[in-house]
């Protein structure tokens, strides 16, 4: 059939345009207006009206809000909380999903319901008793308590993730190991994880994002300003300072590099946010 | 294979799952009874504690903040469920055609839903502010307002204000799946649909919609519970104010654990936040198990 322009698909493609434009419009608007405070003096900030976009690009903000913000310290305690959480995942998250997926035992639905149902839980409900926790073992204000927390909350979800990618690995192949006379353990690490990087990957950079974002237990946990995660530092400029006393443009400029490697990153992991191997729960 | 041999590689199997299920047991589990066993009690500012059984929920459910609070969470989760399903749908259709630039696009959408809160935050609260925000001034360049507005400083508007942030940051996640969904209907539903002479609405209606409903009540099931536990967007905001105008359950939690320093009193309204939280995990995993065999 030979496609002709009737005036339906003309209509419907305008329409289509118009669409595409209000969706890029609603969503983007806070990301340019971010993008153009970032690059603005102090004054234009308070400009009255307000502009979306400086007269003339100051990039030098990208490299003043280092020095005056204090960012630096804050990506250093960020990096550290979501290394060891990644770390600490991985060995108690693979062997986990390794079971789950590929081992048989008596209580597997039950600890399947378990991972299910921790994966739904809201932390603010035990906040109390795991900072009364937190005190008696002395980790108030330490990072490792961060990752702690981290490793906690976020660990339902990745064996979950992991769960889903050894799932795709054919029975098979498990066997054939298993008649080579490996065991167990050595299956898990010799043959499982190997083919499954990719999908291992992903559970890192999840980890990592959900880490790198979190702020309920970085706020309440941590007091000294030395160890605050750039999340929490960024809140403080806001909390701290009364609006006219924020120097707005840097904390964009900060803003804008903090939020360019997350986009990276998901963009990264896109088909597996939509992906049924994370259809539940992504955030 | 020997008897032995058999019961010792059963044994090992429950290494791989131990330390999982000892991180659950010490900081989920424990907790849960612990911070159930703190609400029934009184603690003085010395430390003592005193029993005093559901004293601590009858103070709740009388003072005026469990209706407040309640309200106050309806809307943020339902109403916002509602509005980020009902954008993420019509964001997925869109997304859904053939047209140059749709990839661009679908990761162009994934930024707001990839910030950081903290981040994002930051900007909506530069746009919102009356003086110098770009809210007001584009509001005031169209004529709906004639003098700057404090949305967040409002307690009629607060609420509505920080959910647009949550919607703006939760919807593309919700177009993202719906639109995985879509791809899974088998494309020759739609062919012999035309050949039948069905327009693109009935089509929707009577093909696109069933097929999809199961998934999107798994998905507003999911993110009702995390606009449930959505404490650090509010909290960023507006910390809950002005007077808890914006303030949803979960912020009373953490208001009165670490501002009042009542952390008995707020572990009742934890174990209110418990039970309604529960009754929809159990709805989301019983609607997970029924997709997939274990």
């Amino acid at each position: 059939m030979r496609k002709h322009h009737s005036r339906g698909t003309v209509l419907s493609k305008v329409l289509l345009v118009f669409l595409v434009a209000i969706m890029l419009v609603l969503f983007m608007f806070p990301v340019v207006a971010m993008i153009g405070v970032s690059l603005k003096t102090n004054n234009e900030v308070f400009q009255s009206p307000v502009t979306w976009f400086p007269e003339i690009p100051q990039w030098s903000n990208y490299v003043e809000t280092f020095r005056r913000m204090d960012l630096l310290n804050g990506f250093k305690n960020s990096s550290i909380v979501a290394a060891g959480t990644i770390l600490m995942i991985l060995v108690v998250g693979i062997p986990a999903a390794y079971a789950l997926s590929k081992l048989n035992f008596r209580i597997k639905k039950e600890v399947y319901y378990i991972v299910l149902l921790s994966q739904m839980f809201a932390p603010i409900v035990v906040v109390i008793p795991l900072y009364q926790l937190m005190m008696k073992w002395n980790l108030i204000n330490s990072l490792f308590s961060l990752i702690l927390m981290n490793v906690t909350f976020n660990l339902a979800f990745i064996v979950l993730l992991l769960k889903t990618t050894f799932d795709s690995i054919p029975k098979d192949t498990v066997e054939a190991a298993m008649i080579d006379g490996c065991n167990k353990f050595s299956i898990m690490t010799k043959i499982v994880t190997p083919i499954s990087s990719i999908g291992i990957a992903v559970a890192v950079i999840f980890a990592f994002t959900r880490t790198w974002n979190e702020f309920l237990f970085a706020f309440t946990f941590i007091s000294s300003s030395s160890k605050k995660t750039v999340i929490v530092k960024l809140y403080e400029i806001l909390k701290n300072n009364p609006a006219t006393g924020i120097p707005w443009e840097l904390v964009m400029a900060g803003s804008v590099l903090t939020t360019v490697p997350l986009v990276i990153l998901f963009i990264c992991i896109k088909d597996y946010i939509t992906g049924d191997a994370t259809k539940g729960a992504v955030k | 294979m020997k008897k032995d041999s058999i019961k010792l590689s059963r044994l090992t199997t429950y290494l791989f799952i131990l330390p999982m299920l000892m991180i659950f047991c010490v900081f989920i589990i424990y907790p849960i009874f612990n911070v159930i066993y703190l609400s029934f009690f009184n603690r003085s500012v010395t430390g003592n504690m005193t029993f005093i059984g559901l004293q601590n929920y009858v103070k709740f459910f009388t003072s005026g903040d469990a209706a407040l609070a309640f309200r106050n969470t309806a809307i943020w989760v339902f109403a916002g469920v509602a509005a980020k399903i009902l954008l993420g749908l019509l964001m997925a259709l869109l997304l859904y055609r053939k047209f140059v630039g749709n990839r661009l696009l679908t990761m162009i959408i994934l930024i707001p839903y990839a910030m950081p809160a903290a981040v994002s935050c930051t900007v909506w609260r530069l746009m919102y502010n009356p003086n110098f925000g770009h809210i007001g001034q584009f509001l005031q360049d169209i004529g709906i307002i004639d003098k700057a507005v404090s949305f967040l400083g409002n307690p009629s508007t607060s609420l509505i204000a920080v959910m647009i942030v949550n919607i703006w940051a939760v919807a593309p996640f919700c177009a993202l799946n719906i639109l995985s969904s879509l791809y899974f209907i088998p494309k020759d539903y739609y062919e012999a649909a035309q050949i039948d002479g069905a327009n693109s609405i009935i089509q929707f209606f009577r093909i696109t919609l069933p097929l999809i409903s199961r998934d999107i009540k798994t998905l507003a099931i999911l993110i009702g519970i995390w606009a449930f536990n959505s404490f650090d967007v509010i909290y960023m905001m507006t910390s809950g104010g002005p007077s808890n105008s914006s303030s949803i359950l979960v912020n009373f939690v953490y208001q009165n654990a670490f501002e009042f320093n009542k952390r008995t009193y707020s572990a009742a309204i934890s174990v209110i936040c418990f039970l309604v939280l529960m009754v929809f995990a159990v709805l989301y995993v019983q609607s997970k198990m029924k997709e997939e065999e274990i």
